[in-house]
Order: structure tokens, then C-alpha cells, then sequence
């Protein structure tokens, strides 16, 4: 047994990895060039089960060399057992250290037994040789009678292999290039269809999928489709990717295709999934996704009119819109226009309004609805030289002789250093 | 006060404050002034559940002269809130029961209310029914239940600045008819500038960003006091809203002033009146006192006092006090009172206080004047350990309606603020601790451009500008409230109908909404019931040696006073801190009076006010002893011309400045508040002026002015610190002639005093006391003296229990201790036994006792006899020295084997050290000097600005520190966190009198406290790793113990 600990910490190798986790597992996937049988060992450490492998990298030496070199600052020892490679990697001093010779703390005890052997002066794991099974299991703990036996090999300690990692590839290779629209969407409909066979049999259904084509000229173009839900309807496929092609370039011939893609969980049959998508409506969204940006309109707890929505992604569930508040235009101008009005101060509502060149005569109004600024924000650097930040707008719901309904607000008290300034943001 | 409002006059009668606590933005302070400023007529508070607020503002207001209405905001689980302001004093008394009744029914800190409960109460009161965004038809029910509660009720009307306003009033002027509606703008803040600390307060009470807050915040700023032309416009043609609040002013006739408070009712013998029985027990007292008949200057100002009690009609309040202490008395509590009230030979008389007015010139001015208006204010100290006792009596003798403890407001301080204004602005935390730490060195420029840019921050950023501006606005705005440590209101008729009381944390303790500068305001009385742990110590050590009171120790005993100018004096109460023990070889005390000011010179006032020095050079001869001026010899003559007392800044300011009593009470009143000291400035100019006018000179004025300023901190009163030189006096003489029985009350007393058991134990051995291990064979819980040695009690083993102990002497009483009949104890009872060794005597080391212990069955005893012993002990190795001394602290705190660094010394990195007896005996002025010891104290008094004091103790002895406060910040990691420190720094020596005082000044600090974890294992280095993966020791075990961490 192997055992490798990562004293330094996991190597950042990317940052935007997921958590630690997720991170030793890729580092355990990436030792598996060396043996199959690699278990990670929470929270920084692996074992590897290096029976009958180390004579294939020239021996116990050379591969721990070779390990040494792919994991800088990692401690790496072998030992008969996990255990004792274990102990050996996090508490040896030199790699050929004596079992005996180890602290005790080596075999990973509970605080409580750790502390007594620690006070009645068992350092070391020779030390506890010289008591008799019975006197440890009375005197300290089953637990560590067991650890000394998982030490020792007499008792096997069960470990978790990670299992060989799948990858969701099909390629395909062509001695005559394939020029034609045609032989591609044919090329790539085979291998989707072995793609979609394999994610069948493991239950997946893509989420991402990659194209690649390998032109004659060495340069290599692709795309990259996402599904609204995992997919493996070989026909859906194939027609979303025939959309994409016409932005393919195939140069003077394409050599090779590759398709790749990102995978999860998509048991057979899928089931009614109340509020979320039904498998025929995911497929329409796809299509409409390849052709233009989708998403949807979510609220955001926030006084400022044009604070208070956010967009987000057509396939995350309708978000539920708090209790109507104060009366919102239907629409919201993304930038209020400039209007002028003549209206009595210091706060009455419009009587009349000038506004892209028409004028209206307003005829009921509400307001003014007070909204301040929200004091902590920062503005640019250009805004705060431009114009004077406003402090609050007085909003105003007005109607006018034809029945029109305008969403107006001014900004800026009367008396203040500038005169206030009106706009409109909407219409009703 | 009726008078017709104006139309364009306006009175806010909606407006929180402060005391809403997290809502409202504003001190009740800010409130008045600002009111007064708009020209408003009259103002209402009325905060959220509580009436907490209303007193401060009533002071502020009556001082002003602004009209106030004092009422509270009602918050019901089943209706709208209701503002309600009583009508007259049982309209108030009634407001007060029903917030009781909330308080009773919550959680802390909460009020629980429902209409039923105004239904009860309703009587007398002006309510006020605030609406719900849109008044609906659950509203209008609610409403008109409320209306037929029989109170005179409108329905409150804001601006709340949202589209449909218009259609809001309207609605609510129909539900209210029109005659009903009143106009408010629902304050929060007084000015539109606080607006964004009210936002910071929402998010800190609901626990968000303010990013994350959202919708929770206000969409405006517009709760604010506003002009009543403004107020009149927005409820344009709502006009009689805002006649309706004069009609609401004539209504309420209440304010604070109405409330009459009397002394609880005291038994007094039939035919006799409160005074009357009063001058009897004060007599008897006398007689008692004064064995040979009390000195006729005694007599008569005995007389004088009773007097003076009588025409003001405070008799009922010293019996009360005289009962509570005569309690103690026949419990055999020692008690004392202190404080002011010592000034008083009546309170001498009863018992109640240990000051002789023969011996010491008391002010009973400063006490009880007949200008002050206020009652007097005794507190009494009782010991610590049995101060449950005495409130329990005062609860089972007045009972929870008449007695409750006064309230303490927690007020920001700037740690506090700076974090929760921090997290509520999202600032980084790593930052938010960088400024948080800055309010560590108090008097500074808080967080100044210079301290930012040293700590590494930007003062221009504009997030960090921001988050300080608004931590300063919110340092001093009240938290929360809490209960005050022991300062107790009585009252003759139900306590919840002048105040509302409330539980507290603690079970069965209640308290009541106003602190004591509310109480005093009022003129409530009370009596504070403090803990002090010299006394229960003092009184240990008396029954180990027979003594039945204080008044046994024979006074004046010269040997006492030859150990106090050596300065040998750890333990003795007062003077054993590191500063006071610098001062006893200089001051030399020979005389009670010498305490006394020993007691009251090591303080922040006179170090402040520079007057320290010169009363030394005076006494030591080494400066002319000059008056001032002839008029204020009889005020300074016994202090050497130094002013040092409370009681003397007042003298002066009356006898050389011209301040009348009742200014110079106002003077001693800005000095006690510690929370402004700056309110002084006022004073500043009147009194050197005064004094200069009189013939002074303006230097020696403004130092008396300084040094007034400096008692704006903590100054002591004359009396007071007679009252403490009188235990300073006992405590020295016990340590002086039963060193050994005092050791043991001092360690049976922990916690308590300036050091560790360790310490206390080594000064015993220091003074040849023998000093024996705790055993199970011969210790009982308490420490004991055994033939004259200190034999240390179980007590001393860290985890061990009382109850344990009293099992072992059981065991003890029936027969020979030994390890099957131990065996009956709980396995942790052994195990803690085994750790500290303290199973020797049954021929067991540590180890073989901790294994035994822990094979040990718990299954109780058979009848066939103890249980089978267990198996003996395999063999297990040998304890080092060091591991003894190691595990000696472990169980312990201290070890009589060896010191840590006497095992240390020969370290690697001790190497260059000497011990700290060699600085102390060989090294000279100015010379280099590396050490290294166990931090005992630190050190860092507010009159010091920012320099730290750290003892260090090693095997031979101890050392005193300075770090300056330049070195401070760069050793602020080492100062704050390590046990062991290594230090190297010059010595400075200084020599007085033939008495010689050794600091050291540092250079630099190293944390050494990895090493103290290398006790155990003092063998060659061990495997690497060990110390790098599992790193820092054990925190719940620690082989050094904690030092004392004074500010």
C-alpha cells in the first residue's frame, strides 16, 4: 500500500474547482494512471493499492519518484498495510521509518483516548506492544485494539476505490474529408446515435454537448449546444445540431469528428415533474434557445423601480412575484426620457405634459410616491462628475384627456441648488 | 397647561426614539432639542413596549423647557399598535401594569400583548390607533373595539409618501370620523441625516446586508421631525387633524413629576415614630462604638445628621438599610457599607458603615444636603460568595410587587458598533477586525486618517468613510437592556405602578426599565447590594482563626505597617496591584490615614490631574509644604496642600471659587458621569476664573481643574476609601501575623483579587510556609492549615466537585481511604484525583493511578463487599520531572516542584536569559537584559494612554514589564496571546528611599508558549510532523495557567 499526503495543501490548480472534495477526487482520478485501485483519504491524502503495479514503473523507487514529481511537497510512504502507510507518510521522519518508532497519534484516535495514552507517558507504538491485548482493551478502548490490528494486517481495514471515470465520447475518423452539409449532419447522426445508446444504458441524459471537427488544414472548429434538460433523444439531437451547422466552416474538408458532452442523471421513463419542465416542452425550448437568447424576469426586493426585476434563465421555475405592492407600469423604460411639465410646487402632481413633441393636458393623477436613493451604492466615477446625484424622485401615475396612462417622476426637490428635472418611465 | 394651538403650530405626538431599540435612530435628547428647534409645541415619545426612554427625556425636556407627553407604543399580537399616553398617575400606573404584564408573558426581552389586556387598563389614557398600510375591515373591527374601551381615543393619520395617500386619508377620515383623526408623522429619527443609520439598524436587527435588505428598509426618509408649516401642508385640508392634537395635549394632565415616591413602610415598635426609633438605635449604636462615651463632637453631629434625616424625612430609608445589613449580621455575612454613606456618623452608629468620624473629617454634605433634593444613595458590599443570601431575604421580604432591580442600558461602544455597522455594510470582515481593533487603545483619534493608514486600510475609500461615519453616530445610542449587578428599588406601594418590571435572564430576579441615573432623576430610592471578594475571604480566614468581627483586629499594630512599606502585600486587599505595590515603599504608610490615601492616590483622577508626585516629594520631604492660599488649609492640610479626594475638588470649588453647594454638587455630579466626561467643559471657565479672582494663582487653578477633569473617569470620595482602608488595614494584619490561614481564605475565595492560585502560593512559601500537595487522605475541599502548614484543598483540582469532596470525607470518617472504597466515586472524580497526583498517599504515582482509575467499574458496591480489585497496573514508564510539573499545572494551575522554567532554562531558545532575581540583583540602569517567564497579569489602564503593563513570573521570581505604546501595536500578537514570553529589553531602575524599583522597558516580545507543550516531553526532537499536522495544544488543557487581564 501507498499512501500519499498532501502536506502542502491540494495544488491549486483550479481555482474555480468545486469544493475540496470534488478536488482530491480529481487528483485520485489522476493517480489512477498508476494503479486502478486509488482511494482518496479525507481531507488531504490518497492510497494506493500498488500490489503487482510498482515492477511496471521500475520499481517501489522509481514510482514513488515519479508520484513525488507530479505532487510536489506531498509526503509519500509505503507500508504493508493502509494503515501503516498511513502513519508512515503523515509521521515517518525518513521514508524507511520503523512502525515501532511512531507516535501513537499516528493512529488516527479519538481525542480522549489520545489524551490518556499521552498522559500515562505511551508515546510511541512500541510502547503499547509491551501490554497485553486484554490490558489495552480494558485500559483504553476497543477501538484502538482494532487499530493496532488494522496496523498490523490482522485485521483488514475496508477501503472505497474510486471507480474508473466514464467519458461521454464518440469520434470518428474519414481517410476522404467530408465536404458537404450533408455528410456531416450523416457523420454526426452516427455518432450520436452510439453517444445516445451508451447514455441509455447508464440512466444520463446530456446537458452540454461539444462538437469538434478536425479539418484538413490542422485547425480544429466546433460548437457547443446546451439542453434546457438532460437529453438523449437521438432525433432532437441531431436536428438542433443541423441548425448549428450552418455556422461550420469545413475549410477544405473535415479529417475527423468528436463529439463530447457533460452528462446527468436522467432515470428511464422520466417522471411528471409538477412545475418544471415536460419533456416535450424542453425540446421546443431548445430549438428556440439555438436561435435566440431566452430568459425570464425574476423580482429583486428593491425600492428603486428599475432595480426591482432581474433576468434569469428561461429554464429555472417561474419565480412567485410578491403581493402587489404600489401600482407598476405594464411597461418600463430602460431609460427614462426627458420631459417638461408644468406643475404647482413643491410637490402637487403635473397638469400638464410635453413629451416627444406632443403635449397633454393631464386631467387625475396620484402621488407622489417618494422613493430615496439607496444611500449606499457608489456611483461611477463618471456619473458623480456628470450630474448631480439624485436623492429621491417623487413618482407620479397620471392620466390625461385621451385616457393615457404615463408613469412620470421628478427628480430633486424644488428650492435645491438645481431646478428639478422631470421624466417618464413608463407607460400603462 | 391649556392653550389654544395655533393653526400654525404642530406637536409630534408619534415619535420613537433611541430606546425602540434597532428602530429608532435618534437619543430622546435629539428628539427635545430638535423639537424646540422647529418651534413644535409639544412633544410625545413613545417607544415600542417599553418606556426605558421617557425619563432621559423628560430631564431633557424640563431642562429645556419643552411640553412633553410620556406614553409607549403598544404592540398587540391580535390588533393594530396603540399608542397610549396616560391621562393622570394611575393612567400611568396602569400603563406600567400592563407592560409588566407583556414582560412577564415573553421571552426575554419580549412583551406579549393582546387587547384583552388594554381592555382591563384603559381607564385614564389617551390612545392613539396607528393604522396598517390600508385599513381594512379586520382594522375597522379592531377599531371600534378599541373605542369602547372606555379611554379617550383617536385614530393617528401619517404621510407615508406612496400613490394612494390621498385615498388612504380619506378612508381614514371616514373610519374615524373627522373630529377623531390626528395628525403624526411617525418619527424614527430627528433630523433626515440619520435616515442611514436607521436603515444600518434594520439590517442589524434583522441580521442582513444592507444589499440584502431589500424591501425591509424604508422607501423614503422622511420620518423625521418636520416644520409644522410642512406638517400643516401635507394635511392640507385635514386641518382638524392637527387641531385634533391640542385637544389630545389638554386631555393628558401626566407627566413624571407626578410620581410621588415613599420608602417602604419599616416595622417600627408601637408608639414610636420612624424617627423617633431612628435616634434610638442610633444611640444605642453610639454607645456601642464608644465604649467610654462618644467624644461631644461626635454627639452633636450625630445630632446634626438626625436632624437633617428627620426634616427631610429619610428615617424610613436608613432603617431600611439597617434592616437589610442587620440580616447579614445574624447570618454571619460580613458586609460594610461604602461610598458616600460613609460619610455619615449615623450610618457609623448603626453598624451600617466602618468609618469613624473621629478619625476621619467627614462631609455629610457630600452625603445628604438639605439643597439636593435627592435621596441619599447607600451602597453596601457583602460577600461575594453569599450576596445571593441578602437578595433573596430582599425579595422574600418585600416581595417581587415592591422589590426589582434597576436596569442597566448596554450602549454601543465603538468595538461594538464598528463590527455591527461593519457586517451590515458588508464589509470584509478581515477589515471590519482591523477597525474593531483600533477602539482597543481608547482615548486615541478613533480610527483617525493616521491609525487607518497604519493599520494598512485607506482612509479614502469610500465605503470605509462611510462605515466609521456611521459607527460614530451609533456609539453611545442604547442596545439593550440589562440588569444592573445589584442595585435594588423598594418601594411602599406596588413597584410595576411607577415603572414596568420585567423577568430577567436569570430565574427569579426581575428588574425594571429605568437605570440609575433614571432612578436618581425621579428620586426613587435605592439600595445597592454589591459583592466583594475580600470580605468573603476575610471572613474564611477568621473562622479558621476564631476571630468573630472585624472589630476584633487590633488597630494600629506597627509590624503590620513595617510589611506594607516593604511592599510585601500580595493578597492584601487594594494595595496588592502592580502599581499600588510600586507606590507602598515610596508613600510609607505608618497610620490609618496613610491607607487612606494610599487606597485613593493609585488612581486614574490624581495621575491624571498630576498630583501624585508632588504629594510624594512633600512627604518625603524633598519639597516645601506651601498652602495654596491660608483659605484652603483646612481643605488641603491633611493631603500635604495635594488635592487627592472628591470631597476636596468640592471644597475648593465652594471655598476658593465661589460655587455655592448646589454647583459644586452639579460639578461632582458631571465628574461621576462616566459616560461624558466632557459635560466639565462648562465648568472649565467658571471655576479658574473664580479661583484667579480669589487671589490664586491660574496655574495652580487650571491643575485643580485638571485634576477635577481627571476624577470625570473615577474619583474617589474621602469616605470611600476609608471604608476600604479599614479592609486594607485587616487584610494586611491577617497576612501579617496567620500568613498561612490567609494564604488558604485567599485560595478558598478564587475567584477573586489581582492573582492566580499560583502566585498566592509561591508568596506563602516565599514566607517559609510550608506548602503540602491536595491529598486524598488528608485534604478536605477548602484549603486547610495543618500544624502551621498550608495544606491545599480539593477545591484547587480543575474539574473536581464539591459534592465529591464531601463523599471523600465521608469515606474519611469511616475509615482508611484506599482504592476499592474510592471506587464508589465517579470515574471522573478519580481520574481528576489520579491527574493531580493526588492519590500518593495510597502509594500509587500518577500513572498507575490513572490507569487504575480508569479500569474502575461505576457498578454500585455488592453486598459482598468492595469490589474485586482491578488488575494491577502493567508497567508503564516513568514520569519525567518535567511531565510531573507539566501535569502539576494541568490539574492545578501550579506545581510545588519546580517552576516551567526552571525545567525551560536550558532550552535553545531561553538560551541568554537570566533569571529575573539576577536582573533584579545584578543588572544596572539601563543595562540589556534578556528574560523569559510566565505571563501572570497584563495590564493596560485607561490613564496610561495605551501603554501596557505585563508581569512575568519564572522560577526565582518576577519581573514588571512597560511596553510602550509605540511598541504596542507592532507586539500586539505576542501581548495579547502568549503565556510565555521572551523578552529582551532594558532594565530602569529606580531608587527611593532606599527601596529600590526594577522595570524592565521592552524591545521586543517573543511568544514562547509552544514550549510550555514540550514539558512533557523533554526528550531529543520527534518525529516531525507531529507538531506541524496537530500543531498547538489542546485547548482544554492547558499547561500554563491564565494570566489576569486587567483594562
Amino acid at each position: 500500500m501507498l499512501s500519499i499526503w498532501l502536506a502542502a495543501g491540494l495544488p491549486a490548480s483550479n481555482p474555480s474547482d468545486a469544493p475540496a472534495e470534488r478536488a482530491l477526487d480529481q487528483l485520485a482520478l489522476r493517480c489512477q494512471g498508476f494503479t486502478p485501485l486509488v482511494a482518496p483519504d479525507p481531507p488531504d491524502g490518497l492510497l494506493l493499492d500498488i500490489t503487482g503495479c510498482a515492477h511496471l514503473f521500475g520499481g517501489e523507487a522509481r514510482l514513488c519518484a515519479r508520484i513525488g514529481a507530479m505532487l510536489p511537497g506531498a509526503r509519500i510512504a509505503i507500508g504493508g498495510t493502509a494503515m501503516a502507510a498511513r502513519a508512515l507518510a503523515r509521521h515517518g521522519i525518513t521514508s524507511d521509518a520503523r512502525l515501532d518508532t511512531l507516535p501513537v497519534t499516528a493512529l488516527g484516535l479519538e481525542a480522549p483516548v489520545a489524551r490518556r495514552l499521552h498522559r500515562l507517558g505511551i508515546r510511541r507504538i512500541g510502547a503499547l506492544t509491551r501490554l497485553s491485548r486484554s490490558e489495552i482493551r480494558a485500559g483504553f478502548s476497543e477501538d484502538l485494539l482494532l487499530r493496532l490490528d488494522r496496523l498490523h494486517g490482522r485485521v483488514a481495514e475496508p477501503l472505497h476505490f474510486l471507480p474508473p471515470p466514464a467519458a461521454w465520447r464518440e469520434a470518428e475518423s474519414h481517410h476522404e474529408p467530408l465536404l458537404t452539409a450533408e455528410q456531416l449532419r450523416a457523420a454526426l447522426a452516427r455518432l450520436v446515435i452510439r453517444l445516445c445508446d451508451r447514455l441509455e444504458a447508464a440512466e444520463c441524459g446530456l446537458t452540454i454537448l461539444q462538437v469538434r471537427f478536425r479539418r484538413v488544414d490542422a485547425r480544429v472548429v466546433g460548437e457547443t449546444i446546451g439542453f434546457a434538460a438532460p437529453a438523449r433523444d437521438a432525433p432532437h439531437i441531431c436536428r438542433l445540431l443541423a441548425e448549428r451547422l450552418n455556422r461550420v466552416d469545413p475549410g477544405f474538408g473535415v479529417e475527423g469528428l468528436e463529439i463530447e458532452g457533460e452528462v446527468a442523471a436522467l432515470p428511464a421513463g422520466q417522471p411528471e415533474l409538477g412545475g418544471a419542465f415536460r419533456p416535450e416542452h424542453t425540446q421546443t425550448f431548445d430549438l428556440l434557445a439555438t436561435r435566440a437568447r431566452l430568459s425570464r424576469l425574476a423580482p429583486v426586493a428593491s425600492h428603486v423601480p428599475e432595480r426591482a426585476m432581474r433576468r434569469i434563465p428561461v429554464t429555472e421555475p417561474p419565480p412567485g412575484w410578491p403581493p402587489a405592492g404600489h401600482p407598476r407600469p405594464v411597461r418600463l423604460f430602460v431609460r427614462p426620457e426627458r420631459i417638461e411639465v408644468i406643475a404647482p410646487v413643491p410637490d402637487d402632481p403635473p397638469l400638464l405634459m410635453r413629451w416627444r413633441g406632443a403635449s397633454h393636458r393631464i386631467t387625475r393623477a396620484t402621488g407622489p410616491e417618494r422613493i430615496a436613493r439607496e444611500w449606499w451604492r457608489h456611483e461611477s466615477p463618471e456619473a458623480a462628475g456628470r450630474a448631480e446625484v439624485e436623492m429621491l424622485r417623487d413618482y407620479y401615475a397620471i392620466e390625461d384627456e385621451a385616457g393615457q396612462r404615463f408613469w412620470v417622476f421628478r427628480t430633486g426637490l424644488h428650492g435645491g441648488a438645481r431646478p428639478p428635472r422631470w421624466f417618464i418611465h413608463g407607460v400603462f | 397647561m391649556t392653550r389654544g394651538i395655533l393653526m400654525t403650530e404642530y406637536a409630534e405626538l408619534a415619535a420613537a426614539s433611541a430606546f425602540s431599540f434597532l428602530e429608532g435612530a435618534s437619543h430622546p435628547q435629539e428628539l427635545v432639542d430638535q423639537a424646540l428647534f422647529l418651534g413644535h409645541a409639544a412633544l410625545g415619545i413613545a417607544d415600542r413596549n417599553t418606556v426605558a426612554g421617557v425619563v432621559r427625556a423628560h430631564v431633557a425636556a424640563k431642562r429645556r423647557g419643552l411640553r412633553l407627553l410620556v406614553g409607549s407604543r403598544l404592540g398587540f399580537e391580535d390588533g393594530p399598535d396603540v399608542i397610549a399616553y396616560p391621562r393622570d398617575r394611575e393612567g400611568w400606573g396602569r400603563l406600567c401594569r400592563l407592560l409588566s404584564l407583556g414582560k412577564g408573558r415573553a421571552a426575554k426581552s419580549g412583551c406579549r400583548l393582546r387587547l384583552d389586556d388594554l381592555e382591563d387598563q384603559a381607564a385614564g389614557m389617551a390612545l392613539i390607533v396607528m393604522p396598517p398600510p390600508w385599513p381594512d375591515a379586520a382594522f375597522a373591527a379592531s377599531l371600534d373595539r378599541i373605542a369602547g374601551f372606555g379611554a379617550l381615543v383617536w385614530l393617528g393619520a401619517a404621510r407615508r409618501y406612496a400613490p394612494d395617500d390621498a385615498a388612504r386619508l380619506e378612508a381614514l377620515a371616514a373610519l374615524a370620523g373627522r373630529r377623531r383623526l390626528v395628525a403624526v408623522n411617525d418619527v424614527l429619527y430627528h433630523a433626515p441625516s440619520r435616515r442611514p443609520l436607521q436603515d444600518v439598524m434594520r439590517c442589524i436587527r434583522h441580521g442582513c446586508t444592507i444589499a440584502e435588505a431589500g424591501l425591509r428598509l424604508e422607501p423614503h426618509g422622511e420620518r423625521h421631525l418636520k416644520p409644522a408649516a410642512e406638517m400643516a401642508r401635507l394635511f392640507r385640508g385635514y386641518e382638524g387633524a392637527i387641531a385634533a392634537q391640542a385637544e389630545i395635549l389638554e386631555a393628558v394632565g401626566f407627566t413624571l413629576g407626578d410620581i410621588h415616591y415613599e420608602y417602604p413602610d419599616e416595622p417600627v415598635p408601637p408608639g414610636k415614630t420612624p424617627d423617633g426609633h431612628l435616634a434610638d438605635l442610633a444611640w444605642a449604636g453610639a454607645a456601642i462604638r464608644y465604649p467610654g462615651g462618644a467624644p461631644a463632637a461626635i454627639t452633636a453631629t450625630i445630632r446634626r445628621e438626625l436632624d437633617l434625616i428627620a426634616q427631610l424625612g429619610y428615617a424610613r430609608y436608613f432603617l431600611t438599610v439597617n434592616d437589610i445589613v442587620g440580616f447579614a449580621r445574624r447570618q454571619g455575612i460580613l458586609c460594610q457599607g461604602r461610598g458616600s454613606a460613609a460619610n455619615s456618623a449615623v450610618c457609623y452608629a448603626l453598624g451600617i458603615t466602618a468609618v469613624d468620624p473621629a478619625e476621619i473629617d467627614l462631609l455629610f454634605e457630600r452625603f445628604v444636603s438639605a439643597e439636593r433634593g435627592e435621596p441619599p444613595d447607600i451602597d453596601v458590599d457583602f460577600e461575594h460568595e453569599r450576596r445571593e443570601e441578602v437578595i433573596q431575604y430582599i425579595y422574600g421580604r418585600y416581595g417581587r410587587a415592591r422589590a426589582a432591580i434597576a436596569a442597566a442600558v448596554i450602549h454601543y461602544r465603538p468595538r461594538s458598533a464598528i463590527r455591527d455597522v461593519g457586517k451590515a455594510l458588508g464589509l470584509e470582515a478581515a477589515t471590519i477586525e482591523t477597525l474593531a481593533a483600533q477602539s482597543w487603545n481608547p482615548g486615541d483619534a478613533l480610527w483617525s486618517d493616521e491609525r487607518l493608514r497604519e493599520a494598512g486600510l485607506d482612509p479614502a475609500s469610500p465605503d470605509l468613510r462611510r462605515a466609521i461615519g456611521l459607527a460614530r453616530e451609533l456609539v453611545d445610542l442604547p442596545r439593550h437592556l440589562s440588569q444592573h449587578v445589584g442595585g435594588f428599588v423598594l418601594t411602599r406601594t406596588r413597584l410595576d405602578e411607577i415603572v414596568p418590571v420585567g423577568p430577567a435572564a436569570m430565574a427569579e430576579r426581575s428588574f425594571i426599565e429605568w437605570d440609575k441615573d433614571d432612578i436618581d432623576a425621579l428620586g426613587l430610592m435605592k439600595v445597592d447590594v454589591l459583592a466583594l471578594g475580600m470580605l468573603t475571604c476575610i471572613r474564611k480566614c477568621f473562622a479558621l482563626l476564631g476571630i468573630a468581627d472585624l472589630a476584633d483586629v487590633p488597630r494600629e499594630d506597627p509590624r503590620v505597617y513595617d510589611m506594607l512599606c516593604r511592599g510585601d502585600a500580595l493578597g492584601v486587599f487594594q494595595v496588592e496591584s502592580r502599581a499600588q505595590m510600586n507606590m507602598l515603599p515610596r508613600l510609607r504608610p505608618r497610620t490609618f490615614y496613610d491607607l487612606v490615601i494610599e487606597v485613593a492616590i493609585v488612581r486614574p483622577g490624581p495621575i491624571q490631574g498630576d498630583m501624585v508626585h508632588p504629594y510624594l516629594r512633600r512627604r518625603n520631604g524633598l519639597e516645601a509644604t506651601n498652602m495654596p492660599s491660608p483659605a484652603l488649609r483646612a481643605v488641603l492640610g491633611k493631603t500635604l496642600g495635594v488635592p487627592l479626594f472628591q470631597e476636596q475638588a468640592m471644597r475648593i470649588a465652594i471655598e476658593a471659587a465661589g460655587f455655592t453647594p448646589g454647583e459644586a454638587n452639579e460639578l461632582r455630579r458631571a465628574m461621576a458621569t462616566f459616560r461624558s466626561p466632557g459635560a466639565i467643559e462648562r465648568f472649565f471657565t467658571r471655576m479658574v476664573e473664580g479661583m484667579v479672582a480669589r487671589g490664586h494663582e491660574r496655574d495652580f487653578a487650571e491643575r485643580c481643574f485638571r485634576q477635577i477633569e481627571g476624577f470625570g473617569t473615577y474619583g474617589f470620595p474621602e469616605s470611600h476609601a476609608a471604608s476600604f482602608a479599614h479592609l486594607v488595614y485587616v487584610s494586611a494584619w491577617l497576612k501579617c501575623h496567620h500568613p498561612a490561614e490567609f494564604a488558604a481564605a485567599l485560595l478558598n475565595s478564587q475567584p477573586m483579587g489581582f492573582y492566580q492560585p499560583a502566585q498566592i502560593v509561591r508568596d506563602a512559601r516565599e514566607h517559609g510556609i510550608a506548602v503540602r500537595a491536595a491529598d486524598v487522605a488528608a485534604s478536605a475541599w477548602d484549603c486547610t492549615v495543618e500544624n502551621g502548614a498550608l495544606r491545599l484543598g480539593l477545591r484547587m483540582i480543575r474539574g473536581f466537585r464539591a459534592d465529591w469532596a464531601a463523599r471523600i470525607d465521608a469515606l474519611r470518617a469511616e475509615r482508611r481511604i484506599g482504592l476499592p472504597e474510592l471506587a464508589s466515586l465517579p470515574k471522573a472524580a478519580l481520574e481528576a484525583l489520579a491527574e493531580a497526583g493526588a492519590l500518593r498517599s495510597l502509594g500509587m504515582g500518577r500513572r498507575t493511578a490513572l490507569w487504575q482509575a480508569g479500569l474502575v467499574d461505576n457498578a454500585p458496591p455488592s453486598p459482598l463487599g468492595p469490589l474485586s480489585c482491578p488488575a494491577a497496573a502493567p508497567e508503564l514508564p516513568l514520569m519525567q520531572h518535567g511531565e510531573h510539573v507539566a501535569a502539576d499545572y494541568r490539574a492545578t494551575g501550579l506545581s510545588l516542584r519546580a517552576h516551567p522554567l526552571g525545567l525551560l532554562r536550558s532550552h535553545p531558545r531561553l538560551r541568554g536569559t537570566i533569571t529575573c532575581k539576577d536582573m533584579d540583583e545584578r543588572v544596572q540602569d539601563g543595562g540589556q537584559v534578556r528574560l523569559a517567564g510566565l505571563v501572570t497579569v497584563r495590564q493596560r489602564p485607561g490613564s496610561a494612554k495605551g501603554t501596557v503593563f505585563i508581569t512575568i513570573e519564572d522560577e526565582t521570581g518576577i519581573a514588571n514589564l512597560i511596553v510602550w505604546p509605540a511598541r504596542v501595536e507592532a507586539l500586539r500578537q505576542e501581548i495579547v496571546s502568549a503565556r510565555l514570553l521572551g523578552v529582551r529589553g532594558r532594565v530602569q531602575r529606580g531608587v527611593e528611599r532606599d527601596v529600590t524599583i526594577v522595570h524592565v522597558l521592552v524591545d521586543t516580545l517573543a511568544d514562547l508558549s509552544p514550549l510550555l507543550d514540550r514539558l512533557d516531553r523533554l526528550d531529543p526532537p520527534e518525529a516531525a510532523s507531529e507538531a506541524g499536522g496537530q500543531g498547538k495544544s489542546r485547548p482544554e488543557r492547558r499547561t500554563a495557567p491564565r494570566s489576569r487581564d486587567f483594562h
